[in-house]
């Protein structure tokens, strides 16, 4: 099933690409529709589990320890199901025969990322995934679209040689302590890597996050790219490469160095919180709704870098949540966003400004619609951890709500070219699967991660017990 | 010294001496594409003779004590005649436009010495070699130039060459009066033993420095660059792919086999070389206008890249290099094949700003183009990244992470430099030069891409031969 998802999209572009047929577009959406309902009957069969479904195991380069090792659990196959919705609707967004090519390879990398449990596998479908968003950026964008590129693959392949530098540091270290050399996931999670090693890979870790995920203040390619990159590459890099930078996160690194990162954690706040707050001050201070996009998916990242670095079971989930979530929800405001591609107004159409206030509020927090969950967890695991501390983070939250009611207000005001009605309806699916995990987060399963589970046991025997509020709104959330 | 032990050679030799007499007498003065596909034929037997005789030198023999067959020459052996296939075929579709008589003896008689220098393992027959490779070069680079700027790289290349040269053979001398012998294994030997005369350091120091002279590392790089933008390109093609591989085979060989136990002095003055050739040249890459220039200084880096593996000092780390190598090496016969494409009918050198809209116009030449590009810039699927990956695993495996640093550093930059090519082909508006690729460059281009992608999917299948080849070595 896994191999039937990760290539079918790359026979639909080869198909593209070779049959002089005038259906392409038809063609392409119906992969995206393919792939969307077989991530869709993953997600059912798998559920919540932690245990890897439909695997597939081959040795692939056994002088690295490197296997072709594919599996789909509760959190991948939430993440998957998340990554296929978008890449549907972009794909109908697609207007060009080459942009469709260019889509569908980078939706087989993206496939692929995710439902890899080694990590090289993991950075090679993460590398695979870039350069086809350049050339979509080269087919439909705008004025500074070959900026736009450029920054965007510079920023995403330093990003990709620093977690290649820590997949073989990993490898080296395995071999010096006579192990046997390999990064699956199961692996990376029992070894116990000496601190030294730890704190290399966190460094490299935390810096090709921020790089990929455009952490301000490594946000300069995104403003850049979703101003120009066009419709269908802008949805792409919010819904779907962002989201893939933080799973690398929580899957790899954080059990590649859960030590470190309890000595990291003191550091992470305050850089962090300035992180966020500085990129609320930027979404204040900038007038183009495209550019803002990109300091909101900042934010998100940030928060997801905070609830990371609680180390604590809650912020992890919330981190998950928010991951999934604010791809969801930022590729639809992304999709929803005028772009001087859009053409004249066709006052006939629905209008965009219901999808555009059900995003903006999603992004704010307002309770069961997709980010919620995710914000109160990560922000119980602040508190949990750094006590008031976290107080500041406050001032970036009202900013960032004070922004969201004059975004809309702006956006409302606006009188641009509206979405057709289908395109409409394909973000509906988004738009539900961000309200249900909003709504019930245990949909989504939050992997086995043995080395973390172990520092927040450790964590709650020293002083980090949480606390009956935290258990009963836990319990109120369904969170396990 | 028998004639069996020599097939490949020997069929090189008889090929240029047979293509030089129906020159002579059957075909004089004519567009030469005849003696080109012999050539091209003669190239592609040697090389099935090569890859027959693998597992025979594999083993490992001596020949007359002065030339060794084993894993590593075999390898080196294989990689060059690909690449002079490559390169003939460029020849080929640079033949419809001008005479081409004694091109392809000339380039037949460099290739045998260049596969004897890889085998050689006496100081004597490596300098008569690396002489015998050189000595066609320089008539090639007098003879076969770009207007205007040919005389500036012949220039160059003979003075400098032949600089190199006597450097070279001036540190032989002084080992073989320090030591009494050009034998590598007994130099070897000798600087296991007490008495180390001053005389044999300084041979050790030059020689090293006539090397890397040769390969052309920063800060001796200068010279290499001019002349492969003057020279014609498929001859730039060759001294950028054959002739540096060439010369980082017997750079390896000497170090390992004759200098061994100096490792622990050499090693780090190749890694600082490595590290400074990686920085230097690719950012003098980033500003470069000329096609020829860009790949010239990728060509440095790529150098660079080798010498940073071997300066491991495992036989992962060189076997990390050796497969660097054969897929840069691949990679640049292709991107010299896309430089050839706009020179045709158009005396300029090739600027980067002849391939604007490429991707567009034709794209399926694009989509090859691209796929050696990628390579080239190390990214997946493509076997560059599993090239960049070894050397990384090789860098960090032994503790260097310092020059691991500068490689993971410098690889969005060589990516950038691959781009700004990629970027013109899909971004730009249609160049007013027309490009155009004869079947000769598409095969050329179809096979690069090929070959990128086979061991991008499968990169065992090349690492256990270069693993073999580190081993016979170290």
């Amino acid at each position: 099933m896994l191999l039937i998802a990760l290539c079918a999209p790359l026979v639909c572009a080869l198909a593209i690409s070779v049959l002089p047929v005038a259906w392409w577009r038809g063609l392409a959406v119906a992969c995206g529709a393919f792939e969307a309902l077989l991530a869709l009957v993953a997600f059912f069969l798998v559920g919540a589990d932690t245990i890897p479904h439909f695997v597939v195991h081959y040795e692939w380069i056994p002088s690295l320890g490197v296997a072709f090792y594919l599996g789909l659990d509760g959190l991948s196959a939430a993440l998957l199901l998340s990554i296929a919705l978008v890449f549907m609707a972009a794909l109908y967004a697609a207007r060009e025969r080459g942009e469709c090519i260019a889509l569908l390879c980078a939706a087989a990398g993206s496939t692929g990322a995710v439902v890899a449990r080694d990590f090289f596998l993991y950075c090679f479908f993460c590398e695979l995934a870039v350069w086809p968003l350049c050339l979509l950026a080269a087919l439909r964008g705008g004025l500074h679209r070959e900026s736009a590129a450029v920054q965007f693959s510079i920023h995403s392949v330093l990003g990709g040689a620093l977690l290649l530098f820590t997949a073989v540091s990993a490898v080296s270290q395995q071999r010096q302590m006579g192990l046997k050399a390999s990064l699956a996931i199961e692996q990376i999670a029992v070894e116990s890597w000496p601190l030294s090693f730890q704190f290399t890979a966190l460094v490299a870790c935390a810096l090709a996050f921020a790089l990929r995920s455009s952490i301000f203040p490594f946000h300069s390619w995104a403003m850049t790219w979703h101003r120009t990159a066009g419709r269908s590459a802008s949805m792409v890099v919010v819904g779907g490469v962002l989201p893939l930078s933080a799973y690398g996160l929580l899957r790899y690194a954080l059990p590649l160095c859960a030590d470190a990162l309890g000595a990291w954690q003191t550091i992470a706040l305050p850089l962090l919180i300035a992180s966020m707050t500085a990129a609320a001050f930027s979404l204040l201070a900038e007038r183009d709704a495209l550019r803002q996009l990109a300091l909101v998916a900042s934010c998100q990242m940030a928060w997801i870098a905070l609830g990371i670095s609680a180390l604590d079971w809650h912020g992890l989930q919330g981190a998950a949540i928010i991951a999934i979530g604010s791809g969801a929800v930022v590729a639809v405001l992304s999709c929803l966003l005028v772009r001087s591609e859009d053409g004249v107004a066709d006052s006939q159409q629905p209008p965009r400004r219901w999808g555009i206030l059900w995003a903006v509020l999603a992004l704010a927090g307002l309770p069961g619609l997709g980010l919620f969950p995710g914000y109160f967890l990560v922000g119980l695991a602040g508190v949990g951890q750094w006590g008031w501390w976290i107080a500041p983070l406050a001032l970036a939250a009202f900013i960032c709500g004070v922004w969201a009611l004059r975004f809309f207000a702006q956006i409302g005001r606006a009188n641009g070219p509206y979405l057709g009605r289908s395109q409409y309806l394909l973000l509906l699916p988004l738009v539900l699967y961000s309200c249900a995990i909003g709504l019930y987060p245990s949909l989504i399963g939050y992997g086995e991660v043995a080395a973390v589970k172990e520092v927040v046991a450790t964590d709650r025997e020293n002083d980090g017990a949480p606390t009956a509020a935290v258990d009963s709104l836990s319990s109120l959330l369904g969170v396990p | 010294m028998v004639f069996n032990d020599f097939y490949p050679e020997a069929i090189l030799a008889l090929t240029a001496v047979f293509l030089l007499l129906i020159d002579a007498l059957f075909w004089p003065r004519k567009r030469s594409q005849g003696n080109g596909y012999l050539a091209f034929c003669g190239s592609l037997i040697a090389l099935a003779f090569s890859l027959w005789e693998w597992e025979a030198s594999a083993r490992g023999y001596s020949v007359g004590h002065v030339i060794s067959r084993d894993a590593f020459s075999a390898f080196f052996d294989v990689l060059l005649l690909s690449a002079t296939v490559g390169v003939l075929l460029l020849c080929l579709h640079e033949a419809q436009d001008c005479v081409r008589d004694e091109f392809y003896s000339l380039v037949l008689l460099s290739v045998v010495g260049m596969m004897l220098a890889v085998s050689a393992v006496d100081l004597f027959v490596v300098f008569l070699a690396i002489e015998l490779a050189a000595l066609p070069l320089y008539v090639l680079a007098v003879r076969e130039g770009r207007a205007g700027i040919k005389g500036e790289a012949a220039a160059k290349i003979i003075h400098w060459g032949l600089f190199s040269s006597a450097f070279f053979l001036f540190a032989v001398g002084l080992l073989y009066v320090a030591t009494g012998t050009a034998l590598l294994g007994d130099i070897d030997a000798y600087w296991r033993g007490e008495n180390i005369d001053i005389l044999a350091r300084l041979g050790a120091a030059l020689l090293v420095v006539s090397l890397l002279f040769k390969v052309g590392v920063v800060p001796f790089h200068y010279w290499l660059v001019d002349v492969r933008e003057g020279a014609s390109t498929s001859l730039a093609a060759f001294i950028a792919s054959a002739g540096a591989a060439t010369s980082l085979a017997v750079l390896v060989r000497i170090l390992s086999t004759g200098l061994g136990p100096l490792r622990p002095i050499w090693s780090p003055v190749i890694a600082v070389v490595a590290g400074v050739t990686i920085a230097a040249a690719v950012l003098m890459a980033l500003n470069q206008r000329s096609l020829k220039r860009v790949l010239s200084y990728l060509a440095v880096v790529q150098a660079g890249c080798f010498l940073a593996g071997f300066s491991s000092g495992r036989a992962e780390g060189l076997a990390a290099a050796l497969f660097f190598i054969a897929i840069a090496a691949l990679g640049v016969v292709a991107l010299f094949a896309v430089a050839l494409m706009s020179e045709r009918k158009n005396l300029a050198a090739p600027l980067l700003s002849a391939y604007d809209g490429l991707g567009r116009d034709r794209p399926w030449l694009g989509l090859l183009v691209c796929i050696s590009l990628l390579s080239i810039g190390g990214v997946p699927p493509t076997a560059g990244f599993h090239a960049r990956l070894y050397i990384l695993y090789a860098l960090v495996d032994a503790q260097l992470i310092w020059l691991a640093v500068i490689f993971v550093a410098s690889t969005p930059l060589i990516f950038y430099v691959c781009g700004k090519l990629w970027v013109r082909m899909y971004f730009r508006p249609t160049s007013t030069i027309s490009v155009e690729p004869s079947a000769e460059l598409m095969v050329v281009l179809l096979l690069a891409a090929t070959a990128a992608l086979g061991f991008g999917f499968a990169p065992d299948i090349l690492m256990e031969t270069a693993r073999s080849a580190a081993v016979s070595l170290m």
